[in-house]
């Protein structure tokens, strides 16, 4: 298990002009839909705004980590997009969100799996990750950073 | 002084193990010991020992949803916050027990 079968190429955009979170879900669960990964990407994406209906999502400084938990989902897997510019989000900090990392969780999926979701949410807070997202040019640099 | 916490939030993937590491360096920075037990999406890691409980000056509860196993807790001074008071400012949640511990205004 590594971080390419969790975050597929497929599933990775850089500066995208998408300007709002629904345009956000859409794109990403369409992703993880092509990608083989999320077999109904409505459904799916549903799953994920009912989960930000309960608390915010945003972190700090522009990284955002929408989650969805649904029986669509077919193994754990994240999309990854980097917005061209920076939209309305509920962070933490009350800051736009820039990076979005959308994960999506299968009902009774595999712990390893899981976990390896959870240790991306946990360096995902930590400020040298957050300044190298800004500064990546290729989906290679990206890997090279998680 | 020395902390016991739990972290748990409603889908168990995420701010569980956020607010864990904020916990942490926070605790840390302020000089204190802490374990923290997570209740995730995949059950409990880093289980809270009876030691350590036995040790631990007061329990951080931050949490979205209930907390499994809160009987461990029995008699000692509990503060409770939702997740997002960890994440955002754990430092300011750190504080406000010690002021609480020191007033003796914890139940």
């Amino acid at each position: 298990m590594n971080l390419r079968e969790l975050l597929n190429e497929s599933c990775i955009s850089l500066d995208l002009p998408l300007d709002s979170k629904e345009a956000v879900f859409r794109t990403l669960s369409q992703d993880l839909n092509r990608a083989g990964i999320v077999k109904d990407p409505d459904r799916f994406r549903k799953a994920v705004e009912y989960r930000e209906t309960l608390s915010e999502t945003g972190l700090e400084e522009g990284i955002a980590i929408p989650h969805g938990i649904d029986a669509t989902v077919s193994k754990a897997a994240i999309a990854y997009v980097r917005l061209a510019v920076p939209i309305e989000w509920e962070s933490m900090d009350g800051k736009p969100v820039r990076h979005v990392f959308l994960l999506a969780i299968p009902e009774n999926g595999d712990k390893v799996h899981i976990r390896m979701l959870s240790e991306l949410a946990m360096h995902l807070i930590r400020k040298e990750t957050r300044d190298a997202l800004n500064c990546i040019k290729t989906k290679e640099e990206l890997y090279g950073i998680l | 002084m020395n902390i016991a916490a739990i972290t748990t939030c409603t889908i168990g993937v995420a701010h569980t193990y956020i607010a864990k590491e904020k916990l942490i360096e926070a605790a840390q920075n302020r000089g204190h010991s802490i374990s923290v037990e997570t209740q995730g999406n995949i059950g409990i890691e880093d289980e809270l020992s009876q030691d350590v409980i036995r040790a631990a000056d007061a329990i951080i509860l931050e949490a979205d949803i209930a907390v499994a196993r809160q009987e461990r807790f029995k008699g000692k001074p509990i503060v409770r916050v939702n997740s997002a008071v960890a994440i955002k400012q754990p430092e300011r949640l750190i504080a406000t027990v010690e002021h609480k511990l020191s007033q003796g205004v914890m139940s």
